[in-house]
């Protein structure tokens, strides 16, 4: 890894305007060392696991963590636009990253399991809507799963993913984001368990998350004896046709209700494993979670563990899904929060500055940015709450406000790889398919998609 | 719901197909293989080959029109317009009115239809219009005389063809292609039709060439198949209307296919199926239902046995068995065809007795051995 650290304001905003890694001071190490060794005014930047080249964007700048209110103030007024810090680059604070644990990248299966539920969460919303030109997605650009799914392919630590899984209730909330149309309690529930069976390792499967259930003595029974009442889901369903395992999971779930135990967390994770088992990976059996309506829990579950899964077609069926997903969201998401307001609180006005925009989502000429209406009215009752609230809320306020709009900034990179996933309708004319038709010609070989993070696999970001 | 029927990526094409992929732009060439080969899928191919390459002037000629309207939905990409998609009738037709012949054809009876077109096309082959290239689907349909008739007109040639699958009386049809083509590429594996579904195809065939070219993922769908009596149609009916309500949940998106052989008992059959459950779900493409569009909302294809060729289905009805005997023309290969429709599941249905042909190869789906253990299983 290469780490660059400079050490003056100044430098950093000659670096951001002029991009040119020659002018900061090379230093060895890992970044959690370094990292905790910064002080006010120094500054961090993390370029990943690239040798950074003239035009490069650290992926992280890393800032002392009194300072990073600082800093955003600083941006907003000093550089000119803060496109290069929202679109492309994290900001983190010092004490957090040296907290971090050396990086540990996610499986592929992680991802998958995190990319399934990004999906079945538009879907979720899309089948309690009913039709689909009502759709309101609660801004999946700000849902936990796009967040952790970016967190992930950016090679986050788990217990960053889910620290990350409590802000994202938290600025939901803050937000004013619909609530899912079921019980947001339980998918509460179903993200910590899936984050504390993540933390475990690499290797997530059915038993390290229903370790974490709270079984009781009925569940308990269950899981016992679900094996010899509906076959094994690894073993001898490989046997069966798909309609009988279809069956077979029909018959699982009447026991489940006639039981009484829908709501049971387990119980629910076990079927919705025992699903993405028969579908082998196959997300198109997703309808089928949702028929199940007295199990609400199931299509999560069902949409993780089928991401899990070696045979999983998450990825090619998000390209037609979630493209299907996202540009509904992008024509109803317009995240608008008045920047300049907001610093204006901490007294370092940005008047006459320029805006804080967080460009992406241009597809439907979308800008997602600090600027507006409905987040506007947001920071100023924020505002009113800060002339009476003790410093110490303040300070949490802010501190959460600062969260919220680091979020906005990861999500806006997170939708990027996943909005720019080739389609039939958007392939380049002259060539049969995505790829190039110059391949198949000569017979060389083609490479397959790779579930490498998108991140990961560029060498530049720009 | 068309998405499992072509390909997207140039992965999922396998060394011979990516060979045909390669064939040089100009010349003749005869793909042939075994149902689920990637014949049709290739074709598209070669149409959008050639289209790229500039030969915007080419047709791609199919036997029906339901085949039309399948290939269809495999151009995604639209290089091919409408009009390069035409059924041998209607470009015959169109041929001739080019150069100022109106055709009355006679109607009701679709292989007199051919013939009497093949005739007038004959009698003004030299006035024809040339064109920079025809591919035609199921050649093994044609005649010696229609082969020569596309060769007259074009340079370039691109004939795909299984003569296992010939279910017509035309003959000579893939003889004279060969005799013509610069190449033939063999595609030896094939990707449609699981083991059992295998294993009736081979007993109506009478030789074991598609179990041991199989590359269907069996693990992923397993296949089956059945075959059961009813006291009547209404019954069969009945069943099946059960049997796709489930198969709709265990293989959502994806065409399931109803063939019924005869006119009468297809009626009785639509009549049965627009009052039931899956009413909304079923399109009938039938003539006298009026040919349309795929309509990508109604997964339950319903159509004749010979409609249904060149066509596939994850799971392949056949109602009204009973009648099969009576069908004129190559049984076998017509029952061979349907037969290998079916992807995964193949159901038959019938009142009353089934011929002996049909009766032995279902069984012989039927009394496979289970399919052999995956390694999962040995955990």
């Amino acid at each position: 890894m290469n780490f660059y650290a400079i050490t003056s304001r100044g430098d950093l905003g000659e670096f951001l305007v002029k991009l040119d890694p020659r002018k900061v001071n090379v230093q060895s190490g890992t970044i959690k060392h370094i990292a905790a060794r910064l002080h006010r005014g120094e500054y961090l930047l993390d370029f990943g696991v690239r040798s950074p080249e003239i035009g490069d964007l650290p992926e992280t700048i890393i800032v002392d963590e009194s300072e990073l209110r600082e800093f955003y103030a600083w941006c907003a007024t000093f550089v000119t636009s803060l496109r290069p810090i929202s679109a492309f680059t994290a900001v983190k604070g010092s004490r957090a990253a040296s907290l971090q644990p050396d990086f540990l990248a996610p499986s592929d299966q992680v991802i998958g399991g995190m990319l399934g539920l990004v999906l079945i969460e538009g879907l979720l919303q899309s089948k309690v809507r009913g039709r689909v030109p009502d759709l309101i997605i609660p801004t999946c650009s700000r849902t936990l799963s796009a967040v952790f799914l970016q967190l992930a392919m950016n090679g986050c630590s788990f217990s960053d993913i889910a620290d990350s899984a409590t802000e994202w209730f938290l600025v939901r909330d803050y937000l004013g984001a619909p609530k899912l149309s079921f019980d947001s309690e339980r998918v509460s529930d179903v993200w910590s368990w899936i984050f504390r069976a993540i933390g475990q390792g690499q290797n997530v499967d059915i038993r390290t998350v229903l370790h974490y259930a709270t079984v009781d003595a009925e569940s308990s029974r269950f899981f016992k004896n679900a094996e010899t009442l509906f076959g094994s889901a690894n073993g001898s369903l490989h046997l069966r046709t798909r309609e009988d395992q279809i069956r077979n999971f029909d018959r699982m779930v009447d026991h489940i209700i006639t039981h009484g135990m829908q709501t049971n967390l387990g119980v629910a994770a076990y079927a919705g494993h025992y699903l993405a088992t028969i579908s082998n990976g196959d997300f198109a059996l997703w309808p089928t979670s949702l028929d199940q309506v007295n199990l609400e829990t199931l299509p999560l579950w069902f949409a993780f563990f089928c991401g899990l899964h070696d045979n999983s077609n998450i990825l090619s069926f998000a390209k037609s899904s979630t493209r299907r997903i996202l540009s509904l969201i992008m024509k109803r998401t317009v995240v608008d929060v008045d920047a300049q307001d907001l610093l204006s609180g901490s007294g370092r006005s940005a008047n006459g500055g320029p805006p804080f925009d967080f460009p992406l989502l241009n597809q439907h000429e979308l800008v997602v940015r600090l600027r507006g209406p409905a987040i506007a009215s947001f920071t100023i009752r924020d505002h009113r709450d800060f002339g009476s609230a003790s410093r110490g809320a303040e300070q949490s306020h802010v501190k959460r406000i600062e969260q919220a709009l680091r979020m906005l900034a990861e999500i806006d990179q997170q939708l990027r790889p996943i909005i720019s996933v080739p389609v039939v309708e958007k392939a380049v004319p002259g060539t049969l398919f995505a790829s190039d038709w110059s391949s198949l010609q000569t017979g060389s070989p083609t490479k397959k998609p790779s579930r490498t993070p998108a991140s990961k696999r560029s060498g530049k970001r720009l | 719901m068309f998405a499992e029927n072509w390909w997207r990526e140039p992965e999922e094409l396998d060394e011979y197909q990516r060979e045909v992929a390669a064939l040089p732009l100009d010349g003749a060439y005869l793909i042939s293989g075994q149902p689920g080969s990637g014949k049709t899928n290739l074709l598209i191919l070669r149409g959008r080959f050639l289209s790229l390459a500039g030969s915007t002037d080419l047709k791609v000629v199919t036997w029906t029109r339901l085949i039309r309207e399948f290939i269809a939905t495999g151009n995604s990409k639209h290089e091919l317009s409408d009009d390069q998609l035409q059924t041998f009738l209607a470009w015959g037709v169109e041929a001739l009115r080019v150069i100022g012949k109106e055709v009355e054809l006679p109607e009701n009876d679709f292989l007199k239809m051919i013939e009497e077109l093949v005739k007038l096309l004959q009698a003004d082959r030299s006035e024809l219009r040339k064109y920079q290239g025809f591919l035609l689907d199921e050649v093994q349909d044609y005649s010696a005389e229609m082969i020569g008739l596309f060769a007259s007109l074009s340079k370039r040639l691109f004939f795909v063809g299984d003569d296992n699958q010939r279910i017509y009386r035309n003959v000579g049809g893939i003889k004279a292609v060969r005799d013509l083509v610069n190449k033939e590429v063999k595609l030896p594996f094939h990707y449609r039709n699981g083991i059992r579904i295998c294993l009736v195809a081979e007993n109506l065939l009478g030789d074991s060439s598609l179990v041991n070219t199989s590359r269907y993922d069996e693990t992923r769908y397993p296949s089956s198949v059945s075959l059961e009596k009813f006291e009547s149609v209404e019954k069969q009916v009945d069943s099946l209307v059960t049997s796709i309500k489930l198969q709709m949940r265990a293989y959502p998106g994806q065409l399931i296919g109803v063939l019924v052989p005869f006119r009468d008992e297809r009626r009785e059959v639509i009549e049965r199926l627009r009052g039931s459950e899956i009413g909304k779900f079923c399109q009938y493409q039938v003539r006298q239902e009026q040919y349309s569009t795929f309509d990508p909302e109604k997964p339950v294809v319903v159509c004749s046995v010979h409609g249904a060729k060149g066509l596939e289905f994850r799971a392949v009805h056949l109602v009204a068995l009973e009648g099969f005997s009576s069908l004129g023309g190559n049984r076998k290969a017509l029952a061979y065809m349907a037969v290998t429709r079916a992807k995964t599941s193949l159901k038959g249905y019938y009142t009353g007795s089934v011929e002996h042909m049909i009766a032995a190869a279902f069984k012989a789906g039927l009394d496979s051995k289970e399919n052999p253990p995956v390694l999962e299983d040995l955990f």
